[in-house]
């Protein structure tokens, strides 16, 4: 009697022992799997919220081009036209040959105005002529500036593509010379465009220190300017990469296929 | 001389107006039409074939620079002037390989525009100091433009040439003349009996002449 009793104690103890392992053992897979799952969550919530984060800015930039091409046109047309055709005007004017040329110096001076703002918005030579004497004219400029040495060559087809595309390379390209210039210790750039009918590729090689944005996460934030490349790239579908080159510099290649 | 006939496109209509009748208001010189676009002029061309049309560069449907080859490919006869607000050099640049025979622009002095619409129907070309600057270096790199002179060859002595060189190298007459040790007047002077050697009616047809016939170094 006493001996059964013994051993029922035991098993009971046994038992309960075992159900309040089975029991922790549930706390512990349950909190395990609840705690996947809100990680699971959370990431899905931080990519959204990155992507969000992305799309938001395609639209900003995509936004801002349109308003400033909007703006550099009506400034163009509208008001460009308008002080030229009074200046044109006034050479018909019977008035006092001084107060004339007065006039028509600050006529000229207001239309330079005009030109130089809507320029600087939406510059005219890529919108009327295209991505390569765009670019070439851009190279033009900066070797006026007699900073870096520029070297330019184009090849290919005579195509014209969207112009959001035209606008996005050559936004990039200008980031990508500015970064060159304010931090790779460069001396010579070389800038090369193929075109064709089938889509654009663009090289920009530097003998600097050598970048590639990879090596750049860590950092707390990164470039606005890169993020701004980055947004443009997805904004038209096209691929950018970055290589160090030996000895020394970088490689960036952007490339953009017409997709029909 | 007979009468020039002129056509004149621009989408801008105050601009228009005011083209039309300054135009309409040199001598010897009637408008035949204007046009708001390229596309325009292209479809009234045929009814009433002017000599010379005057053509802006950005323009709805189709701008100056397509009209000026389609017009260079469908009606070679017809002269055609770009005037823009654009002045930078690759627009001339890109006008003149297009088939455009003369380049203004809308900054220059309203009677600059009788000058080139006469210097067009002329010699075949009309640029002035500005724009003739800008092509000059092209020119001579590539050759890509072919002025045809109908004139003999000329003889230019040894001085001639060296002013030419010089103008080349867009030298105002001031610096050549110090180059040279000579007086400016001198070097007016040579220019003008140069430009009347080879029918020239300006120094670019001068400039012209000497890339043609490889008589400056580049």
């Amino acid at each position: 009697m006493d001996g059964q009793q013994t051993l029922d104690l035991g098993t009971v103890v046994i038992l309960g022992t075992m159900g309040m392992v089975i029991l922790a053992l549930g706390v512990v897979v349950f909190s395990f799997i609840y705690q996947r799952r809100m990680t699971a969550k959370q990431n899905e919530l931080t990519m959204l919220d990155l992507q969000h984060q992305k799309e938001l800015m395609g639209a900003v930039i995509q936004t801002k081009e349109l308003e400033q091409r909007r703006i550099a046109l009506e400034l163009h047309d509208d008001v460009g036209s308008t002080l030229t055709a009074i200046k044109f005007s006034v050479s018909s004017f019977t008035i006092d040959e001084k107060d004339k040329e007065l006039l028509n110096n600050n006529l000229a001076d207001a239309i330079q105005k005009v030109r130089r703002i809507s320029n600087d918005l939406l510059p005219s030579i890529l919108e009327e002529l295209g991505l390569v004497t765009g670019v070439k004219s851009l190279i033009k400029t900066l070797n006026d500036n007699k900073t870096l040495n520029y070297v330019f060559e184009s090849s290919g087809e005579h195509v014209r593509h969207p112009k959001d595309v035209e606008l996005a390379c050559y936004r990039i390209l200008q980031e990508l010379l500015n970064n060159i210039l304010k931090y790779a210790n460069a001396t010579e750039v070389h800038v090369t465009i193929v075109m064709s009918q089938s889509g654009i590729t663009i090289t920009v090689t530097d003998d600097g220190d050598g970048f590639v944005p990879e090596e750049h996460l860590d950092r707390e934030r990164p470039s606005l300017g890169l993020k701004n490349i980055e947004s443009r790239i997805q904004q038209i579908k096209g691929e950018i990469t970055y290589e160090k080159r030996l000895p020394k510099g970088t490689k960036v290649l952007i490339d953009w296929k017409r997709h029909e | 001389m007979n009468e020039i006939t002129v056509a004149i496109a621009d989408d801008q209509s105050i601009f228009r107006q005011g083209l039309v009748n300054l135009v309409g208001g040199f001598n010897n010189i009637r408008v035949l039409f204007s046009a708001e676009n390229g596309r325009e002029m292209l479809e009234k061309i045929p009814e009433n074939k002017p000599d010379l049309v005057l053509l802006d560069f950005r323009m709805p449907e189709l701008n100056g620079l397509e009209t000026a080859k389609l017009i260079r490919d469908q009606f070679s006869g017809v002269k055609v002037l770009i005037l823009s607000m654009y002045d930078d050099q690759e627009f001339v640049e890109t006008a003149m390989e297009n088939g455009a025979h003369g380049y203004l622009s809308k900054d220059d002095e309203p009677e600059e525009i009788e000058r080139a619409i006469l210097s067009t129907i002329e010699t075949g070309y009309y640029l002035n100091d500005r724009t003739s600057k800008m092509l000059i270096g092209k020119l001579i790199n590539q050759g890509t433009m072919k002025p045809e002179f109908k004139t003999p060859p000329v003889e230019f002595t040894a001085m001639e040439i060296q002013i030419l060189e010089l103008i080349c190298a867009e030298c105002t007459t001031q610096e050549i003349a110090d180059k040279l040790c000579k007086s400016k007047r001198t070097i007016e002077s040579s220019r003008t009996l140069m430009m009347q050697k080879i029918n020239a009616r300006n120094v670019v047809g001068l400039v012209m002449y000497a890339v043609k016939k490889n008589l400056v170094q580049s």
